[in-house]
């Protein structure tokens, strides 16, 4: 009706006409067919075939240079490829400390034929690309994933991030500014699980190798500059410690880049084989206490209940060890997690832990066992979070849950322990990302490939006898401790180390054991 | 007998991709990216006696999920009953007639499986992950939890605890409590107004029997698919369901069909000076799931795009507003989002800022809107589409998330749609599609808001809702 239209405001009568005009621009392609429906002009869809059993041996060539490429199929539109040096900051005993953090901070944020990372993105952005660079305590991982028909260009952009990254002074200086505010970053987020990993290598092995922090240290940023930077990258880069590797990628296509880029088209340095200084990994067993929680302003629940965290960390294997897939049932055996996890059954309620501790003590925030390996040396750790006045008996519950792995293993909690030790391998295998960095990791730390089938008899052949055997093996070691937070209530070092003779009690006149 | 609906001619898939099974070493060839879209698995659907549908993908591997999504959610609920989805989504795992809840755990443990649930507005989600040779257990614990619960008194009187407990862990995540808030202005005096956890009374109040009227009026054949991907012979899983889910009923009398939820622009507030950061949602009514416009909304979403102070510093996520925000220090965190019912939706964007940035912010939001529909270029469009078909692309790794992509589009679109497909129907849009699909949700439309945290500096209903329009183009 005409008054109705009066009585609309002008501009709605404007954009009524707005709309009226556009409209038109519906276009002939844009086809109003639901999603129930298939689009009536596309053609069959095809379907690849299903590969059974589909964990099939990935193929490996090694080039001219040494270098070895590993590739396995997958399914889907994305492609990974990556590489993995055996880099990171055990390497770090002649040069400043932090400095394989900045490394790979520095990667992918600009290189030879990227000036920046904004360029990198815009010239790859076209294959939905995703980039990611982790320096861990003993390897570099590089990888890029997206379109497969991507691959080459991604490959060359990858070659070119690892090879000549840009270690200019003003890229340090901007890279240097970016990992501030990361640190400041992680600080914040206070993960305990992240401060007590550092802070329990630093107890178990001193100021050497993996004991060095994976994290920079504010304090020594101004030592790292372009020349120690390339000096880091001359050393430790060489054909002989890398590995390429691809998921859901053409293994003849990826040689031939690799031959392109890595062996054709390299820096003249990329030949030289020198082994960097390392001292040999050695465990000590010590303490390490900060004693207050890096703070952050954040307003987060360790705000509303103060927790203090403590990690209690044995000797463990190298994943060359014959005992690995026994301490790798154990670390899973006795399990644990948050008192308050969500999720249902299969998150490991039965194990040891969980019963043990969990449901025993309302006190302990958590509490979990976890398992760190390198290629000579290992630790058994258990992590545990409580308020400050429960921190002495924290560690009484913890060594004596320790203590009483001596007294054996029931046969169903170690097939349970067994059984879901193949499944977190298979379920992680999943994920083509975890693929990629299993096939890079064993190519470069192992003699052969064990495929996922051998992974899965060799946890078969654990025993409850090989079990105690390891048990013994660990416990014959000395107790590492580290811990932060407030820990008026926290025992002494030597009081721990006392305790573990006599079953996880701690001999004290002054405090209240109830185990006493 | 069994009726095929997603089938086609076996003879059509003896073209190999990977090469022969009897070859020693399987290569993967170079693929074109047309070619690729076709490097997954079918998805093979069928239908049994009773209208119970199983999908599901056959990837080979040594593990798999399966799962039961099923056509029920708070949406079904009344005011009494609110809650009832999640309660009963608790109480399934504690025990059957036939296994106690110790065995039902222990079971799962000792087979390194996991099992897991979810509940929302349409949509409850029983789900298992496994070792594919522990399928048929699998399936006969999911057959058993949904038909013969226990429901027992003991337990129901823990659980109250426990979602009560629940309540304040999501009261704690203002995320959650601000799209809670988002659905009760925009969906005032309808079901999609409710929360799922339903209200506290409710918690205290539901009975035994309430819990069991609801899976007899909603658990019918017809609106459960047994989904199934990774390492799962569709003919296997196929014979365990005609076994183990026969006996549920076609239809039930009881259920009245869907209401339709009608959306209202309005606002809703929540001022509270002691937290540190505001938290605001503002959304526009968008399209339900089978909607042919739900492709150019997604495009839409990615357009505007996600920012977090978190992402390293410097890197571009393509979007116009992430560049803006971040050079002007507009907010802490933002998303765009595009949640979708079966008759509605709701197409918006989130963001945590601080309390003297909101005005700035909301500015900026809507300018980028109003940029969307009227001038946005073929270019900017281009980038979007290919950042949404990455994203679409890349979630599916895993199979659990194949099989959550599989249940919900065998309940939502009653087909799974093949890559292909979704491509196409990307591709098909252009600038001048988002633009006259934007006009048509978001021009001069009333937004709803949801506001909380020191939010003073929020502009009032009015201005908000005067920016949804420009009077110059």
């Amino acid at each position: 009706m005409a008054w109705q239209r009066l009585l609309q405001s002008p501009r709605q009568i404007s954009s009524g006409r707005y709309i009226h005009q556009l409209s038109r621009y519906y276009c002939s392609s844009y086809q109003q067919i639901p999603l129930s429906q298939p689009l009536p002009n596309i053609a069959t869809p095809k379907y690849a075939p299903t590969i059974e059993n589909s964990t099939q041996n990935p193929q490996l060539t090694q080039l001219s240079n040494g270098i070895k490429v590993i590739t396995a199929p997958c399914y889907g539109q994305v492609g990974y490829i990556g590489a993995i040096v055996d880099a990171g900051s055990r390497y770090e005993l002649a040069f400043p400390k932090g400095i394989s953090h900045l490394m790979g901070k520095i990667c992918f944020q600009g290189s030879r034929k990227f000036e920046n990372k904004e360029d990198f993105i815009d010239k790859l952005d076209s294959y939905g690309v995703n980039v990611q660079c982790e320096m861990n305590r003993d390897c570099a991982v590089y990888s890029i994933s997206g379109f497969r028909h991507g691959i080459p260009d991604m490959f060359a952009a990858l070659a070119d991030s690892i090879l000549f990254p840009d270690l200019s002074q003003r890229n340090v200086e901007n890279q240097k500014a970016a990992l501030n505010a990361e640190l400041e970053h992680i600080k914040m987020m206070a993960d305990a699980e992240i401060i007590l990993t550092e802070l329990i290598h630093g107890a178990a092995y001193g100021e050497k190798s993996v004991g060095f922090s994976k994290f920079a240290d504010m304090e020594t940023f101004p030592e790292i500059d372009t020349s120690s930077l390339q000096r880091y990258h001359e050393l430790l880069y060489t054909p002989k410690r890398l590995v390429i590797g691809g998921v859901g990628v053409n293994h003849q296509e990826l040689v031939e880049l690799a031959e392109k880029y890595f062996v054709s088209d390299v820096p003249s340095w990329f030949k030289s084989s020198t082994s960097p200084v390392e001292d040999e990994t050695e465990y000590i067993g010590s303490n390490m206490d900060l004693p207050k929680a890096p703070a952050g302003p954040t307003m987060t629940a360790a705000m509303v209940s103060e927790l203090s965290h403590a990690a209690f960390a044995l000797q463990g294997v190298s994943y060359m060890d014959p005992d690995f897939f026994s301490l790798a049932v154990l670390s899973l055996l006795m399990g644990g997690g948050g008192s308050f996890s969500a999720g249902g059954p299969g998150k490991g309620m039965y194990s040891r832990i969980y019963r043990s501790v969990l449901c025993n003590y309302y006190w302990m925030f958590s509490c979990l066992c976890l398992q760190h390996c390198y290629v000579d040396s290992g630790l058994f750790v258990i992590n545990a979070s409580a308020p400050p006045e429960q921190m002495g008996q924290l560690a009484e519950v913890v060594m004596t849950t320790i203590c009483n792995m001596k007294n054996g293993f029931h046969k169903d909690e170690v097939s349970r322990a067994k059984r879901q030790l193949q499944s977190v391998l298979l379920m992680n295998l999943e994920s083509k990302q975890i693929m990629l960095e299993d096939l890079c990791r064993q190519t470069l730390s192992l003699p052969a490939y064990t495929s996922v089938q051998e992974l899965c008899d060799n946890i078969e052949q654990v025993t409850e006898e090989s079990l105690i055997r390891v048990v013994d093996r660990i416990l014959s070691s000395k107790l590492s401790v580290a811990a932060y937070g407030n820990l008026k209530h926290f025992p002494s070092h030597e009081q721990m180390q006392e305790a573990m003779t006599n079953n996880g009690r701690i001999k004290s006149q002054s405090r209240f054991s109830f185990y006493s | 007998m069994a009726q095929d609906i997603g089938k086609i001619d076996i003879t059509e898939r003896t073209r190999s991709i990977f090469g022969s099974r009897l070859q020693s070493s399987i290569a993967s060839p170079v693929f074109s990216y047309q070619q690729s879209l076709e490097n997954v698995p079918e998805t093979l659907v069928t239908t049994i006696d009773n209208g119970l549908r199983i999908a599901s993908e056959d990837s080979g591997s040594l593990t798999a999920t399966i799962g039961l999504w099923i056509d029920a959610g708070s949406r079904f609920e009344n005011d009494d009953t609110n809650g009832v989805a999640h309660f009963l989504e608790h109480m399934i795992f504690k025990g059957t007639k036939r296994r106690s809840q110790l065995a039902l755990e222990v079971e799962i443990e000792n087979m390194g499986g996991h099992l897991n649930a979810y509940t929302s507005r349409e949509m409850t989600v029983y789900f298992a992950k496994v070792l594919s040779k522990d399928i048929p257990k699998a399936v006969e614990i999911l057959a058993d939890i949904v038909q013969n619960p226990l429901l027992g008194e003991a337990e129901m009187e823990r659980e109250r605890g426990v979602i009560l407990r629940e309540m304040q862990e999501v009261d704690t995540q203002t995320d959650e409590v601000v799209f809670d808030h988002l659905h009760s202005t925009a969906y005032q005096g309808t079901n999609l107004a409710r929360t799922i956890l339903g209200p506290s009374k409710n918690i205290r109040s539901i009975t035994r029997d309430d819990l069991l009227d609801y899976i007899s009026t909603h658990y019918t054949a017809p609106r459960i698919v047994l989904a199934g991907a990774g390492g799962v012979k569709h003919d296997d899983l196929l014979r365990l369901a005609e076994q183990n889910f026969k006996n549920i009923p076609t239809a039930s009398d009881k259920f009245s069909g869907l209401t339709h939820c009608r959306y209202t622009g309005s606002e809703i507030l929540v001022r509270d000076d002691n937290m540190p950061l505001a938290h605001i949602a503002i959304a526009v009514e968008g399209c339900g799931w089978t909607h042919p416009d739900y492709f150019p909304l997604l495009v839409a979403n990615a357009i505007i795009g996600n920012w977090d102070r978190s992402f390293a510093s410097g890197q571009n996520s393509g979007s116009r507003l992430a560049r803006i925000v971040r050079e002007n220090d507009l907010a802490h965190s933002y998303m765009s989002f595009n949640t979708c019912y079966t008759d509605t939706g709701l197409w918006g964007a989130y963001f945590v800022t601080d309390r003297m940035k909101i005005d700035d912010m909301v500015f900026s939001l809507q300018k980028e809107w109003m940029r969307v529909c009227t001038g946005i270029t073929e270019n900017e469009v281009k980038r979007a589409k290919n950042m949404l078909k990455t994203t679409l692309f890349q979630q599916l790794d895993g199979s659990t998330q194949i099989c959550e992509d599989i249940g919900r589009q065998i309940l939502t679109y009653g087909r799974r749609i093949p890559l292909a497909e979704v491509d196409a129907r990307i591709e098909q849009v252009t600038a001048g599609v988002i633009k006259s699909v934007a006009s048509k949700y978001i021009y001069d439309q009333c937004p709803a808001v949801a506001a909380v945290g020191p939010i003073e500096q929020l502009p009032d209903y009015n201005r908000i809702r005067s920016g949804m329009y420009w009077l110059r183009m």
